[in-house]
């Protein structure tokens, strides 16, 4: 890219922080641009990136636009502040464009201040169940940037470690997965599969039993203490953070300290009157829970009614 | 249906199971008898209801009041599972009470149907315990609700109910099914089941609003834009579907309709109820019916079955929707 082009896109990147400041999402030329930035820095990430402390962790998102901005206001803006966030930016809420926008365009500005992992959510799959397909349907009247969107899912990075002892993920450990090393050798460019420890890692979720378990989920596993301080010992681990499940408390610390949920979505699907937290690292071993609660109704903004084509 | 009831009753009552094992059979079910004959019911249903409220006087037989004492005996269960408490959605008290309709429903069953039907207790048993939720996932959704709507269906297809029922059906069984499935999804705080949120029209139910927007008319008391504002539909939540569905969001969610609900938010802006019902209808088929995630757990056995619709012709497989009074 020469010099000229470079400061081209910089003024681009500019004009979408500002555009999504005030929750707009972006003309489709625009965010498919924004895309192909974003897809270039991604492909150059491995599966586990290795992230330095001073960081700040985030768990789910999905598509909670104004109470994204609270977690701002409330753990600094980038690039004060470095961020990890543990993917599930998608689905549910009903500004999941805007919300991924937002870390994109921060993404493209400073991009080694901000780690976007991949969640259960960023998928085909689920994006077509969930709601973040119906929203792109919805708001740029065809599925295109929704394509373009599933592409860049398939390039996040699977994990980051902090330190080289804080393992961050999504969802959890996989029977198939011993080593850290094995994480980084997975072929990650790809639909999240129905079965195997790539599956696992986006899917799992721990558990008050001894090994392995089933999950309700009907993907990945539940996992107890023992796998887990078994992978630790094997990987020289301090700690593994992964978000994944609604904790009311926003976080939830297990198996001795060895394992903290975070949850970054405040009342979670309108619903659930849960506060969120994220996690800031002072140092791998001195971290500090900071929470937040829901934006009230009276700083959002309304949208016109639009029409729903079955009722045309 | 005039030969309906004898077909099924030369073939043993089965237990219904899923056969819409992947997407490339979605095809084969839209083209079933199952498919043709529930999009008939729900649609002779919506006539029934048209114009009427939940607390009108309509013919009852005792079959219909006794499976409306079948779900209050249902709701009594609840007093006898309470939750434990939970860490994220779905209250594990929520197994026992499954555990406890799995364990009485079939006698239940025996107890609010004539003997003559009672060769189709196994059958029937099956959709009656699919319409709760799933113990497994803890969770709930229209899939559930469809498999109420058809265990409704296969009690018309037996011509345990009849069409004398059909405005009962809605107003008094179906309704009395809406609040018991409420209490439950409140008491074990289940989980959404595939839901698509506000994209959506409601994270857990559809048919109250598809029935429901056939029971308000333009000469009504409400008009669509005011079905979404509190201060209009209060006193008539109770006796409508549509205005109870809105209320019982209202008390579970919190922050902006707009937001959470901004389907019906946006739909609230057509002018007509009966343009808002035909779209109902449409929606219902696109984003339920026509669903693989949904479709892959209905229920199929003699009464709801998988065969192909007969071709050329369709007619005769069901019995013509009754005309409907003040049509």
């Amino acid at each position: 890219m020469n010099e000229n082009s470079s400061s081209n896109t910089n003024g681009d990147i500019d004009r979408w922080l500002e555009w999504i400041k005030d929750c707009k999402y972006l003309p489709e030329t625009d965010f498919k641009q924004l895309c192909t930035i974003i897809s270039d820095i991604f492909f150059e990430e491995s599966n586990v990136q290795p992230i330095f402390s001073p960081v700040t962790i985030c768990g789910d998102l999905h598509g909670q636009y104004y109470d994204v901005q609270e977690l701002f206001r409330t753990g600094g803006y980038p690039p004060d502040t470095q961020y990890i966030f543990m993917g599930d930016f998608v689905d549910r809420g009903y500004y999941s464009l805007e919300t991924l926008t937002q870390l994109l365009v921060f993404k493209a500005k400073w991009p080694d201040r901000i780690t976007l992992l991949r969640g259960n959510h960023e998928s085909r799959q689920v994006t077509q169940v969930y709601g973040f397909y119906d929203e792109c349907m919805k708001k740029y009247g065809n599925a295109n940037l929704w394509r373009f969107c599933c592409r860049l899912f398939d390039l996040m990075p699977i994990g980051a470690l902090i330190d080289n002892e804080v393992l961050c993920i999504h969802g959890g450990l996989s029977p198939d997965i011993g080593t850290i090393d094995q994480m980084r050798i997975i072929e990650r460019d790809q639909e999240i599969p129905h079965r195997g420890g790539f599956c696992d890692l986006m899917w799992s979720d721990p558990d008050d039993i001894d090994w392995w378990a089933i999950s309700p989920r009907g993907a990945g596993w539940l996992f107890g203490e023992k796998p887990t301080s078994q992978f630790m010992h094997n990987n020289q681990l301090s700690l593994i953070c992964r978000a994944h499940q609604l904790v009311q408390e926003g976080i939830k610390f297990m198996f001795d300290e060895h394992l903290v949920t975070v949850w970054s979505a405040p009342n979670y699907c309108y619903r659930c009157g849960n506060i969120a937290a994220i996690l800031a690292f002072h140092t791998a071993t001195n971290h500090e829970t900071k929470l937040f609660n829901a934006v009230p109704d009276n700083q959002r903004v309304i949208p016109s009614k639009t029409t729903t084509p079955y009722f045309l | 249906m005039s030969d309906s009831k004898a077909e099924a009753s030369t073939v043993p009552s089965q237990k219904p199971v899923p056969k819409i094992k992947d997407i490339s059979l979605m095809k084969a079910w839209k083209d079933s008898k199952a498919y043709r004959e529930y999009t008939l019911f729900v649609q002779s249903l919506n006539r029934a209801v048209h114009g009427l409220k939940n607390s009108d006087t309509v013919p009852l037989s005792p079959t219909l009041d006794k499976l409306i004492i079948l779900l209050n005996q249902l709701d009594s269960f609840i007093d006898q599972c309470p939750p434990k408490g939970r860490s994220r959605f779905g209250d594990a008290g929520y197994r026992d009470w499954h555990g406890k309709l799995e364990q009485e429903s079939q006698q239940l069953l025996k107890d609010a149907l004539p003997e003559q039907y009672h060769n189709y207790i196994e059958e029937l048993n099956g959709y009656l315990c699919d319409s709760f939720g799933n113990s497994t996932r803890l969770d709930y959704g229209t899939g559930h609700e469809l498999a109420f709507a058809l265990f409704m269906l296969c009690l018309c297809k037996i011509e345990a109910l009849t069409e004398q029922d059909s405005r009962a059906m809605v107003l008094k069984l179906f309704s009395r099914y809406i609040d018991l499935c409420r209490k439950l999804q409140r008491t074990y705080y289940l989980e959404p089941a595939g839901s698509k949120g506000q994209w959506c029209l409601d994270d857990y139910q559809f048919l109250p609003f598809l029935w429901g927007s056939s029971q308000l008319t333009d000469d009504g008391p409400i008009e669509p834009k005011q079905a979404i504002d509190e201060r209009f539909y209060r006193d008539l939540s109770n006796d409508y579907l549509y205005l109870g569905a809105v209320k019982y969001i209202n008390e579970v969610k919190t922050g902006p309709f707009f937001e959470h609900s901004s389907t019906l938010y946006d739909i609230s802006n057509v002018a007509h109820w009966s343009k808002l019902n035909q779209g109902m209808v449409k929606m219902y088929h696109g984003e339920v019916l026509d669903k693989f995630p949904i479709a892959q757990h209905i229920l199929f056995g003699n009464l709801i079955s998988f065969d192909p619709v007969p071709k050329p012709t369709g007619e005769g497989l069901f019995k013509k929707p009754a005309p409907v009074a003040n049509q």
